[in-house]
């Protein structure tokens, strides 16, 4: 066959995304960033499945008017299944469902931090393609994990977090600083122009398999409590150092803890992976200290980092092609493990 | 009381309308329902009732709002086990009384309104921006119909099961159940003795009593502002439905779109639920089933105005009863 058309779709948190993709070659990906939670700090659940409801037909219209193509060239239509909030995952799934009945296109569900990990697999994005097994750090709002991908669809969890996930700790410590949300990305701005060195923070020294940034982000408050006491205007005095500090803190744990944990396994690829892989000083990082251990590392580009349908309708591609068997039987999985 | 159903050329005309308003003893609630803004005003007392209110609102929503993960509903929608009941707690008898209201609307529509259709609409939805795209119709059939064949409910004692039939049968009664939910609202506050209730909701309207000034005037939904037509109403709500909702409705029972030249179908009844069903099923059927209708249920009290036609020249088919409480004529 000499194309393969995958129509996927991704709704799990607060973007609306859909994909069209040749094999594994991303030929149109538009999504809708829902503005509507900066107000409020945080994903509001209902806001994101009305804005999704919303969103969904005139994203995936659009993502067909870019590739030129429309659903009857699709092969196959892939949707995120799990994991995500309830709601927000309903709205693609049942849609999908639909579009599947409809049309009578075969329907794949897919895993969305798997997603994250096969991005890298999207064809285009570097000049010499990842090879297999390579390691995955897949650090996001929801998750931080280090997979080890043996093969498209054998990839397993070796670390997960205990508590918080490195963007939640960023955005928890972007908040007490009194920064607005999202507050990764406010962090990693203001970070340019401060010290890294300024302060030290708490970070645990447990030398088992799993990552704990709950300690990290109370240092943070009794440090800020204690400082303010004595300068209610600390924080805004500080602001820069503060944040290069905290951010320093949490991408250095990240670092050490993934390299350690990394050399266990025989990979020379290494990845990074999620929303939190947009963060300068992680890419600089993982860069550089990967160069240093002799690993070859893969960034994907920015739109592959985000929450993205291109990297659902890559993992659904592969599903599907060690399973073509029709599934029907697709529900939402709000806390689907892989 | 026989009906007599009119034809009447009609050209739409934009009237002025002075918008004072008197200042009314009583109180406002607002909020956020289902997705849809709502407000209600209530003449003749101050007292706050506002716990009832939650409290009537927070019994349907349990069970219908489709973005609460714990609603009855989304058990449903999502229950992977063909046959296998689903418990239902139901202390308020919201769920089995709004059940039964659903068999008696798709009954009484002859099925042009179905709780079971959100799957062809969302398919619908799409298909409206692919022209290229036919959806296949009978793909549907065996999840869409509102009949034991694909879901049943068991009523033993204070016991309440729903059990699905087929994996994918699901329902979406969002617009109908919230509709349904002020209509509760509206006999609760009746119950406290005030001498006006007025109800508004994402351009519907459910008015109790006779109030002060324009109380009574509400839009007949053109635009949704006073300077549209307007209808006087007094113990009876108001619901509309115009061609862009049309795009996403679908003939049921003949499993086929919706054919036919409507604008905008409005409809008149003494609950806003059973406005908001008729106004999506008569949009729904042909003009002469509209009439059919009509001819079977001549003791109803379900009065409605229809536009059809082009954007060069447009006709207005209404029940008498319907054209006696419009005040600002079309």
């Amino acid at each position: 066959m000499s194309h393969f058309y995958t129509l996927a779709v991704e709704s799990s948190c607060d973007e609306t995304s859909a994909a069209i993709l040749d094999h594994q070659r991303v030929i149109a990906l538009v999504t809708a960033t829902q503005a509507v939670h900066e107000q409020y700090g945080g994903v509001v659940p209902e806001l994101a499945s009305r804005a999704h409801q919303s969103n969904i037909v005139p994203v995936v219209q659009a993502a067909f008017d870019k590739a030129q193509l429309s659903l009857k060239d699709m092969n196959l239509l892939a949707v995120t299944e799990g994991p995500g909030l309830m709601g927000a995952l309903h709205v693609g799934v049942a849609f999908m469902k639909s579009m599947a009945l409809a049309s009578g296109k075969p329907l794949v569900g897919v895993n969305h931090m798997k997603g994250h990990v096969l991005a890298h697999c999207i064809e285009g994005q570097y000049e010499t393609p990842i090879a297999f097994p390579f390691a995955c750090l897949t650090v996001s709002g929801g998750h931080t994990q280090i997979v080890i991908v043996n093969s498209p669809t054998d990839l397993k969890v070796v670390a997960t977090t205990l508590d918080d996930a490195a963007g939640e700790a960023l955005d928890k410590g972007a908040k007490l600083m009194g920064l607005p949300y999202p507050g990764g990305p406010v962090v990693d701005k203001l970070s340019k122009e401060g010290n890294q060195k300024a302060y030290a923070f708490a970070t645990p020294k447990k030398k088992d398999n799993d990552f704990s940034f709950s300690g990290l982000k109370t240092s943070l408050l009794y440090f800020l409590q204690a400082q303010t006491k004595q300068d209610p205007d600390f924080i805004q005095k500080n602001i820069h150092d503060l944040c290069a500090s905290y951010q320093y803190a949490v991408v250095n744990y990240l670092m050490e803890q993934f390299f350690r944990i990394v050399k266990e396994y025989n990979v020379n690829h290494i990845a990074l992976a999620g929303g939190v892989s947009a963060n300068s000083l992680l890419r600089k990082e993982f860069e550089r200290r990967g160069a240093q251990k002799g690993y070859q590392t893969f960034i994907p580009k920015f739109d592959y980092c985000t929450d993205n349908a291109a990297m659902i309708g890559i993992s659904g591609y592969f599903e599907f092609l060690k399973n073509p068997t029709v599934q029907r039987n697709i529900v939402p999985q709000p806390r689907m493990t892989f | 009381m026989i009906r007599f159903f009119t034809l009447a050329t009609f050209f739409m005309v934009c009237a002025c309308q002075n918008n004072s308003k008197s200042t009314l003893q009583g109180r406002e609630y607002q909020g956020l329902f289902m997705g849809k803004q709502y407000k209600i005003e209530v003449v003749g007392d101050s007292t706050n009732y506002e716990k009832e209110i939650d409290d009537i609102l927070r019994g349907v929503a349990m069970h219908f709002d489709l973005n609460d993960t714990n609603s009855t509903i989304h058990r449903f929608n999502y229950n992977k086990d063909v046959n296998k009941p689903i418990d239902i707690q139901d202390n308020g008898h919201y769920f089995v009384r709004f059940y039964h209201k659903m068999e008696e609307m798709k009954e009484w529509s002859k099925g042009y309104f179905d709780p079971t259709s959100i799957a062809l609409d969302r398919v619908l939805q799409y298909a409206i921006a692919d022209p290229e795209f036919t959806p296949n119709f009978e793909a549907f059939k065996p999840i869409v119909g509102f009949d034991p064949h694909l879901m049943e409910l068991k009523e033993t004692g204070n016991k309440v099961q729903w059990i699905k039939h087929h994996r994918d049968a699901e329902w979406d009664v969002t617009d109908a159940a919230s509709c349904w939910a002020m209509d509760l609202v509206l006999e609760k506050l009746k119950e406290h003795g005030f001498s006006a209730i007025k109800i508004s909701m994402a351009g519907k309207y459910l008015i109790f009593g006779e109030g002060p000034g324009d109380f009574n005037v509400v839009p007949m939904g053109f635009t949704g502002q006073m300077q549209d037509p307007q209808i006087k109403l007094k113990n009876r709500a108001l619901s509309f439905k115009n061609s862009q909702d049309k795009r996403t409705f679908m003939n049921i029972p003949k499993s086929t779109w919706v054919d036919n030249d409507f604008q905008w179908v409005s409809v008149s009844a003494p609950s806003l639920l059973t406005s908001e069903v008729f106004s999506k099923a008569f949009m729904c059927m042909s003009m002469d089933e509209v009439a059919q209708w009509y001819q079977s249920n001549d003791q109803s009290d379900v009065q409605s105005s229809i536009i059809y036609g082009t954007k060069e020249k447009m006709d207005r088919a209404t029940t008498e009863e319907f054209d006696h409480m419009i005040v600002v004529q079309p």
